[in-house]
Protein backbone atom coordinates (compact mmCIF):
# COMPACT_ATOMS: atom_id res chain seq x y z
CA UNK A 1 0.00 0.00 0.00
CA UNK A 2 3.02 2.28 0.43
CA UNK A 3 3.02 3.15 -3.27
CA UNK A 4 -0.54 4.46 -2.95
CA UNK A 5 0.09 6.58 0.15
CA UNK A 6 -0.47 9.86 -1.74
CA UNK A 7 -3.83 8.52 -2.93
CA UNK A 8 -4.76 7.26 0.51
CA UNK A 9 -3.99 10.49 2.37
CA UNK A 10 -6.65 12.17 0.28
CA UNK A 11 -9.68 12.36 2.51
CA UNK A 12 -12.00 11.53 -0.36
CA UNK A 13 -10.09 8.32 -1.14
CA UNK A 14 -8.59 6.91 2.05
CA UNK A 15 -7.79 3.22 2.55
CA UNK A 16 -11.32 2.12 1.72
CA UNK A 17 -11.26 4.05 -1.50
CA UNK A 18 -7.90 2.61 -2.47
CA UNK A 19 -9.29 -0.88 -1.89
CA UNK A 20 -12.17 -0.02 -4.23
CA UNK A 21 -9.69 1.06 -6.88
CA UNK A 22 -7.65 -2.12 -6.42
CA UNK A 23 -10.78 -4.27 -6.73
CA UNK A 24 -12.02 -2.55 -9.89
CA UNK A 25 -11.99 -3.97 -13.42
CA UNK A 26 -11.43 -1.62 -16.32
CA UNK A 27 -10.99 -2.37 -20.02
CA UNK A 28 -8.85 -0.02 -22.08
CA UNK A 29 -10.10 -0.30 -25.65
CA UNK A 30 -7.23 0.71 -27.89
CA UNK A 31 -3.68 1.25 -26.73
CA UNK A 32 -2.44 3.92 -29.09
CA UNK A 33 -2.13 7.54 -27.99
CA UNK A 34 -5.09 7.83 -25.62
CA UNK A 35 -4.61 4.27 -24.40
CA UNK A 36 -0.95 4.88 -23.50
CA UNK A 37 -1.78 7.79 -21.20
CA UNK A 38 -4.97 6.21 -19.84
CA UNK A 39 -3.06 3.04 -18.92
CA UNK A 40 -0.33 4.79 -17.00
CA UNK A 41 -2.91 6.86 -15.12
CA UNK A 42 -4.97 3.78 -14.24
CA UNK A 43 -1.83 1.94 -13.10
CA UNK A 44 -0.88 4.93 -10.96
CA UNK A 45 -4.34 5.05 -9.40
CA UNK A 46 -4.01 1.36 -8.61
CA UNK A 47 -6.83 0.02 -10.76
CA UNK A 48 -6.30 -3.62 -9.82
CA UNK A 49 -7.55 -5.37 -12.94
CA UNK A 50 -6.94 -3.87 -16.35
CA UNK A 51 -7.75 -5.32 -19.75
CA UNK A 52 -5.94 -4.07 -22.85
CA UNK A 53 -7.66 -4.55 -26.18
CA UNK A 54 -5.88 -3.86 -29.48
CA UNK A 55 -4.79 -5.75 -32.58
CA UNK A 56 -2.28 -3.28 -33.92
CA UNK A 57 1.50 -3.36 -34.03
CA UNK A 58 3.90 -0.58 -33.14
CA UNK A 59 4.96 1.76 -35.96
CA UNK A 60 7.53 4.52 -35.91
CA UNK A 61 4.83 7.10 -36.70
CA UNK A 62 3.16 6.23 -33.36
CA UNK A 63 6.08 7.52 -31.36
CA UNK A 64 5.18 11.22 -31.36
CA UNK A 65 2.57 10.36 -28.72
CA UNK A 66 2.55 6.67 -27.76
CA UNK A 67 5.26 6.86 -25.14
CA UNK A 68 4.83 3.30 -23.87
CA UNK A 69 6.80 2.09 -26.86
CA UNK A 70 10.29 2.60 -28.25
CA UNK A 71 11.82 2.40 -31.73
CA UNK A 72 13.29 -1.08 -31.19
CA UNK A 73 9.75 -2.46 -30.76
CA UNK A 74 8.38 -1.62 -34.20
CA UNK A 75 6.33 -4.48 -35.61
CA UNK A 76 5.57 -5.89 -32.15
CA UNK A 77 2.05 -6.15 -30.71
CA UNK A 78 1.02 -3.05 -28.80
CA UNK A 79 -0.90 -5.03 -26.18
CA UNK A 80 2.11 -7.09 -25.14
CA UNK A 81 4.54 -4.17 -25.20
CA UNK A 82 2.12 -2.04 -23.16
CA UNK A 83 1.55 -4.79 -20.61
CA UNK A 84 5.30 -5.26 -20.14
CA UNK A 85 5.91 -1.54 -19.70
CA UNK A 86 3.00 -0.95 -17.33
CA UNK A 87 3.87 -3.97 -15.17
CA UNK A 88 7.37 -2.53 -14.72
CA UNK A 89 5.77 0.64 -13.39
CA UNK A 90 3.26 -1.20 -11.21
CA UNK A 91 3.91 -4.94 -10.80
CA UNK A 92 1.08 -5.36 -8.29
CA UNK A 93 -1.84 -5.07 -10.71
CA UNK A 94 -3.34 -7.68 -13.03
CA UNK A 95 -3.26 -7.03 -16.74
CA UNK A 96 -4.96 -9.19 -19.34
CA UNK A 97 -4.39 -8.63 -23.04
CA UNK A 98 -6.77 -9.20 -25.95
CA UNK A 99 -4.91 -9.23 -29.26
CA UNK A 100 -7.94 -8.99 -31.46
CA UNK A 101 -10.20 -6.59 -33.30
CA UNK A 102 -13.46 -6.06 -31.45
CA UNK A 103 -16.51 -7.15 -33.42
CA UNK A 104 -20.11 -8.21 -33.00
CA UNK A 105 -19.19 -11.86 -32.49
CA UNK A 106 -16.30 -11.64 -30.00
CA UNK A 107 -17.29 -8.78 -27.70
CA UNK A 108 -19.03 -10.77 -25.01
CA UNK A 109 -16.04 -12.85 -23.91
CA UNK A 110 -13.87 -9.71 -23.78
CA UNK A 111 -16.23 -7.24 -22.15
CA UNK A 112 -17.99 -9.41 -19.59
CA UNK A 113 -15.05 -9.33 -17.16
CA UNK A 114 -14.99 -5.55 -16.85
CA UNK A 115 -17.18 -2.93 -15.20
CA UNK A 116 -15.96 0.11 -17.09
CA UNK A 117 -14.75 0.46 -20.68
CA UNK A 118 -12.47 3.33 -21.70
CA UNK A 119 -12.75 4.29 -25.35
CA UNK A 120 -9.28 4.89 -26.70
CA UNK A 121 -10.03 3.55 -30.17
CA UNK A 122 -8.84 5.46 -33.20
CA UNK A 123 -11.72 5.49 -35.69
CA UNK A 124 -15.33 6.57 -35.77
CA UNK A 125 -16.34 3.08 -36.82
CA UNK A 126 -14.71 1.42 -33.80
CA UNK A 127 -15.89 4.14 -31.42
CA UNK A 128 -19.53 3.83 -32.42
CA UNK A 129 -19.30 0.01 -32.37
CA UNK A 130 -17.93 0.24 -28.81
CA UNK A 131 -20.75 2.62 -27.84
CA UNK A 132 -23.34 0.20 -29.22
CA UNK A 133 -21.74 -2.78 -27.44
CA UNK A 134 -21.48 -0.88 -24.15
CA UNK A 135 -25.19 -0.03 -24.30
CA UNK A 136 -26.10 -3.61 -25.26
CA UNK A 137 -24.08 -5.06 -22.37
CA UNK A 138 -24.96 -2.27 -19.88
CA UNK A 139 -21.31 -1.43 -19.30
CA UNK A 140 -20.31 2.10 -18.42
CA UNK A 141 -18.32 3.72 -21.21
CA UNK A 142 -15.89 6.59 -20.93
CA UNK A 143 -15.64 7.97 -24.45
CA UNK A 144 -12.67 10.05 -25.51
CA UNK A 145 -11.37 11.17 -28.89
CA UNK A 146 -8.69 13.44 -30.28
CA UNK A 147 -7.70 14.93 -33.61
CA UNK A 148 -5.38 17.74 -34.54
CA UNK A 149 -5.64 20.20 -31.61
CA UNK A 150 -9.08 19.16 -30.36
CA UNK A 151 -10.56 16.50 -28.16
CA UNK A 152 -13.77 15.43 -26.50
CA UNK A 153 -14.88 13.30 -23.55
CA UNK A 154 -18.28 11.97 -22.52
CA UNK A 155 -19.28 9.27 -20.05
CA UNK A 156 -22.15 6.97 -20.99
CA UNK A 157 -24.10 5.09 -18.34
CA UNK A 158 -26.43 2.93 -20.43
CA UNK A 159 -30.09 3.33 -19.55
CA UNK A 160 -29.35 6.46 -17.56
CA UNK A 161 -27.42 8.96 -19.69
CA UNK A 162 -27.06 9.95 -23.33
CA UNK A 163 -24.97 7.71 -25.58
CA UNK A 164 -22.95 8.75 -28.64
CA UNK A 165 -25.82 7.85 -30.95
CA UNK A 166 -28.13 10.20 -29.05
CA UNK A 167 -25.85 12.99 -30.24
CA UNK A 168 -24.87 11.72 -33.68
CA UNK A 169 -27.48 9.22 -34.87
CA UNK A 170 -26.73 9.12 -38.56
CA UNK A 171 -23.10 9.34 -39.49
CA UNK A 172 -20.97 8.08 -42.31
CA UNK A 173 -18.48 6.17 -40.18
CA UNK A 174 -16.12 5.69 -43.10
CA UNK A 175 -15.43 9.41 -43.23
CA UNK A 176 -12.26 9.03 -41.23
CA UNK A 177 -9.17 10.48 -42.79
CA UNK A 178 -5.84 10.19 -40.99
CA UNK A 179 -5.13 13.54 -39.44
CA UNK A 180 -2.28 14.77 -37.36
CA UNK A 181 -2.37 14.97 -33.59
CA UNK A 182 0.12 16.17 -31.00
CA UNK A 183 1.01 14.43 -27.76
CA UNK A 184 -0.15 17.13 -25.29
CA UNK A 185 -3.76 17.12 -26.54
CA UNK A 186 -3.77 13.33 -26.31
CA UNK A 187 -2.53 13.40 -22.72
CA UNK A 188 -5.10 16.05 -21.69
CA UNK A 189 -8.02 14.03 -23.02
CA UNK A 190 -6.65 10.71 -21.72
CA UNK A 191 -6.15 12.20 -18.25
CA UNK A 192 -9.75 13.40 -18.20
CA UNK A 193 -10.86 9.90 -19.22
CA UNK A 194 -8.83 8.39 -16.36
CA UNK A 195 -10.38 10.92 -13.94
CA UNK A 196 -13.83 9.81 -15.09
CA UNK A 197 -12.86 6.20 -14.30
CA UNK A 198 -11.69 7.25 -10.83
CA UNK A 199 -14.91 9.20 -10.19
CA UNK A 200 -17.06 6.31 -11.33
CA UNK A 201 -15.30 3.83 -9.04
CA UNK A 202 -15.25 6.19 -6.08
CA UNK A 203 -18.84 7.31 -6.58
CA UNK A 204 -17.82 10.96 -6.88
CA UNK A 205 -20.10 13.58 -8.41
CA UNK A 206 -19.14 15.70 -11.38
CA UNK A 207 -19.20 12.99 -14.02
CA UNK A 208 -19.39 13.91 -17.67
CA UNK A 209 -22.72 12.14 -18.07
CA UNK A 210 -25.22 13.96 -20.27
CA UNK A 211 -22.38 16.34 -21.01
CA UNK A 212 -19.96 16.47 -23.88
CA UNK A 213 -16.70 18.09 -22.85
CA UNK A 214 -14.89 19.68 -25.75
CA UNK A 215 -11.33 20.94 -25.52
CA UNK A 216 -9.79 23.27 -28.06
CA UNK A 217 -6.08 23.38 -27.34
CA UNK A 218 -5.33 26.31 -29.65
CA UNK A 219 -7.86 28.49 -27.84
CA UNK A 220 -7.10 26.80 -24.48
CA UNK A 221 -10.85 26.54 -24.12
CA UNK A 222 -12.97 23.88 -22.44
CA UNK A 223 -16.67 23.77 -23.25
CA UNK A 224 -19.21 21.57 -21.52
CA UNK A 225 -22.28 21.03 -23.66
CA UNK A 226 -25.46 19.56 -22.29
CA UNK A 227 -26.62 16.40 -24.06
CA UNK A 228 -29.87 14.65 -23.32
CA UNK A 229 -30.93 11.10 -23.97
CA UNK A 230 -32.78 11.02 -27.25
CA UNK A 231 -36.08 9.20 -26.85
CA UNK A 232 -35.73 8.12 -30.47
CA UNK A 233 -32.11 6.93 -30.13
CA UNK A 234 -31.53 3.92 -32.37
CA UNK A 235 -29.25 2.34 -29.78
CA UNK A 236 -30.24 3.28 -26.24
CA UNK A 237 -33.90 4.32 -26.36
CA UNK A 238 -35.04 0.84 -25.25
CA UNK A 239 -32.60 0.71 -22.31
CA UNK A 240 -33.78 1.55 -18.82
CA UNK B 1 -34.39 38.96 -34.62
CA UNK B 2 -30.67 38.33 -34.44
CA UNK B 3 -28.86 35.10 -33.66
CA UNK B 4 -25.19 34.11 -33.56
CA UNK B 5 -23.97 31.13 -35.54
CA UNK B 6 -20.32 30.11 -35.24
CA UNK B 7 -19.52 33.54 -33.84
CA UNK B 8 -21.26 35.50 -36.59
CA UNK B 9 -24.34 37.63 -35.99
CA UNK B 10 -27.12 37.20 -38.54
CA UNK B 11 -30.62 38.55 -38.88
CA UNK B 12 -33.43 36.02 -39.19
CA UNK B 13 -37.17 36.12 -39.76
CA UNK B 14 -39.42 35.15 -36.86
CA UNK B 15 -40.29 31.44 -36.65
CA UNK B 16 -37.09 30.33 -38.37
CA UNK B 17 -36.26 26.77 -37.30
CA UNK B 18 -32.91 25.24 -36.53
CA UNK B 19 -33.34 23.06 -39.63
CA UNK B 20 -33.79 26.16 -41.82
CA UNK B 21 -30.50 27.61 -40.65
CA UNK B 22 -28.51 24.35 -40.67
CA UNK B 23 -29.57 23.64 -44.26
CA UNK B 24 -27.91 26.90 -45.30
CA UNK B 25 -24.56 25.93 -43.78
CA UNK B 26 -21.95 24.25 -45.92
CA UNK B 27 -21.29 21.30 -43.61
CA UNK B 28 -19.02 18.80 -45.30
CA UNK B 29 -19.33 16.00 -42.74
CA UNK B 30 -22.03 13.87 -41.14
CA UNK B 31 -20.01 13.76 -37.91
CA UNK B 32 -21.19 16.94 -36.30
CA UNK B 33 -23.49 18.03 -33.54
CA UNK B 34 -25.39 21.28 -33.25
CA UNK B 35 -25.21 23.21 -30.03
CA UNK B 36 -27.92 25.75 -29.24
CA UNK B 37 -27.17 27.86 -26.16
CA UNK B 38 -24.70 25.21 -24.87
CA UNK B 39 -27.15 22.35 -25.36
CA UNK B 40 -26.81 19.69 -28.05
CA UNK B 41 -29.95 19.38 -30.15
CA UNK B 42 -30.50 15.94 -31.74
CA UNK B 43 -30.82 16.08 -35.53
CA UNK B 44 -34.38 14.79 -35.47
CA UNK B 45 -35.36 17.80 -33.35
CA UNK B 46 -33.99 20.45 -35.73
CA UNK B 47 -37.31 20.94 -37.48
CA UNK B 48 -39.33 21.46 -34.34
CA UNK B 49 -36.76 23.79 -32.75
CA UNK B 50 -37.85 27.37 -33.41
CA UNK B 51 -35.10 29.92 -32.92
CA UNK B 52 -35.37 32.93 -30.64
CA UNK B 53 -33.71 36.32 -30.57
CA UNK B 54 -30.11 36.19 -29.22
CA UNK B 55 -29.81 32.43 -29.63
CA UNK B 56 -26.26 31.17 -30.02
CA UNK B 57 -25.59 28.25 -32.34
CA UNK B 58 -22.31 26.40 -32.85
CA UNK B 59 -21.63 23.54 -35.19
CA UNK B 60 -19.43 21.16 -33.27
CA UNK B 61 -17.26 18.79 -35.27
CA UNK B 62 -16.89 15.41 -33.64
CA UNK B 63 -13.35 14.06 -33.64
CA UNK B 64 -12.59 10.37 -33.90
CA UNK B 65 -8.89 9.75 -33.36
CA UNK B 66 -7.26 7.98 -30.48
Amino acid sequence: MERYSRNIILEKIGLEGQKKLLDSKVLVAGVGGLGSYVLVNLAGLGIGNIGILDYDVIELSNLNRQFLYNPSQTGKLKTEAAKKRILKFNPDINIETFNTKLNESNYQSIIEKYDIIVDCFDSFESKFLLNDIAVKTSKTLVHGAVSEFKGQVMTVIPGSSACLRCIIPYADLNEYITKGVVSPIVSVIASIEALEVMKLIMGFDGLLTNQLLIFDALKTEFKKLTAERNTNCMVCSGEN
Amino acid sequence: MYITINGQNIELAENTTLLDIIKKQDIKTTLYAVELNMKIIPKDKFEETVLNDKDRIEIVHFVGGG
